[in-house]
């Protein structure tokens, strides 16, 4: 019996692995993630407005600041990854200033950098303020502790789309 | 205590940290089957040393450019296990010198390599991500835990299929094959699967922690059971019990996810010391 139901899943792995070599994955381990995942967790493209901590901005939508340090780290990297679950939400998060520049188009761009626990991978989410800020006479100094709260907003440059943090609120640490 | 539960309810709803649980239980689970074995056929620094073979292996993929690593380290790993394991208790040069021996070779290239042609600007983001998992764990897309959940079914499959092989060929592989039973074509089953799990479970602990993921659930177990069924199941289940815990405290405390697991494994090995005291004493 033992043999059998081995052989059975075996075989069965087998067709799942060939299946998910298609352009399509199979249904089943998706429907398997689907149960174990609650759809509200999937659907929801805002969790945290339903669940508000001692510590955490009631104002904003997503609030990193209250978060720490692995759960901030693995947000924003899902932020970048399916950035159109997160568009239009208000969100506070701190980390430390920094500023790079492209020569090719002579454009600045503005980021906010959060390590990992270990800090020694960092996640970087860009900001704007509004045009009637300048750098560097509005700006912090590169690597200070700043916060920053905003909504996450987008814009097309060169044919690709890029998210930011359009906020009017830049607060140094 | 309400703060605490409303952490718990916004962390768990992210879909990433679901995934993190699914694939962390998934590889101890598949990790605590091999661990038996590997432990009791003397080869319990295998998992150090092939995830060292994969570390190098990840080096030469980022060098081909190739947009998924598993298709060198996977057959890279595998090819080592196979080198390692198949060859049993006859090998030319021992179990624990092979080991030693491919692992530092590996380790060394490996960083010798992504020196040379990194591909990234961060280079020690990357060996510290390889080497201790960092939150590689909290990274993964639904592509991932489908490979995760495929995998873990074949090797759990495999296990069930092959149990009693793999019975024989820990305890007595030389009777085995007076039998006239191809031991070889086990330790090569062993070696595989032994491989497949090392390049999953470097993603939840990295590859200097693997070895816990494999050694620490089997020795926990070993302290108490005495027959090899019953160790492998209060193995799976201690291994398992670890890793959702392990990841449940890095999720709510901010703690890394790899060290986390491996010191509630440190933690449970101790406590079943205890016990074992007071189940000695108590056959005595």
């Amino acid at each position: 019996m033992k043999r059998s139901v081995s052989l059975i899943s075996l075989t069965l792995a087998a067709a799942f692995t060939l299946g998910s070599c298609g352009q399509k994955a199979s249904d089943t381990p998706n429907a398997l993630i689907d149960a174990i995942v609650s759809d509200a967790a999937g659907a929801e493209p805002n969790p945290s407005a339903k669940y508000v901590t001692a510590d955490s901005d009631p104002n904003v939508d997503l609030d990193l600041t209250a978060m720490n340090s692995t759960m901030v780290y693995s947000v924003i990297y899902d932020i970048m990854v399916e950035p159109e679950k997160y568009y239009g939400q208000t969100m506070k998060v701190d980390g430390f200033f920094d500023t790079v520049t492209d020569d090719r188009l002579g454009t600045r761009y503005f980021f906010v950098v959060v390590p990992d626990a270990a800090a020694c991978c960092s996640q970087g989410l860009e900001f704007m303020l509004d045009d009637s800020k300048s750098y560097p006479d509005d700006y912090p100094e590169t690597a200070a502790d700043i916060e920053v709260k905003g909504i996450l907003d987008r814009y097309d440059e060169e044919g690709q789309t890029y998210y930011y943090i359009r906020t009017d609120e830049l607060k140094v640490l | 205590m309400a703060d605490l539960a409303a952490k718990l309810q916004l962390y768990f709803s992210y879909p990433f940290v679901w995934y993190a649980l699914i694939v962390g239980l998934l590889i101890a689970l598949c990790s605590s089957l091999l661990g038996v074995t590997l432990v009791l056929k003397r080869f319990s620094y295998i998992g150090d040393g092939l995830s060292h073979v994969a570390f190098g292996a990840m080096a030469v993929a980022g060098i081909t450019g190739l947009t998924n690593n598993n298709y060198v380290v996977i057959p890279i790993t595998v090819i080592s296990a196979i080198l390692l394991l198949r060859t049993g208790q006859n090998a030319k040069i021992n179990g624990d010198a092979a080991i030693a021996m491919i692992s530092v070779g590996a380790l060394a290239v490996g960083y010798l390599l992504m020196n040379l042609f990194p591909s990234s600007a961060n280079i020690s983001g990357d060996v510290c991500t390889t080497l201790f998992g960092s939150t590689s764990i909290l990274t993964l897309k639904r592509e991932d835990v489908i490979l995760c959940i495929v995998m873990s079914v074949i090797v759990i499959s495999a296990f069930l299929l092959f149990y009693h092989k793999i019975f024989a060929v820990t305890f007595d592989e030389s009777f085995m094959k007076a039998a006239g039973v191809k031991a070889g074509v086990y330790n090569l089953v062993i070696a595989v699967i032994t491989a497949l799990i090392i390049v999953l479970a470097m993603n939840l602990v990295g590859s200097l922690l693997i070895s816990a993921l494999i050694i620490f659930p089997a020795l926990s177990a070993m302290r108490v059971f005495k027959s090899f069924r019953s160790v492998v199941i209060c193995s799976a289940a201690v291994s398992v019990f670890c890793a959702g815990a392990g990841i449940f405290v890095s999720v709510m405390f901010g703690t890394p996810v790899g060290s986390t697991i491996v010191v509630t494994d440190i933690a449970v090995f101790f406590i079943f010391c205890i016990i074992s005291l007071f189940t000695r004493r108590k056959a005595l």
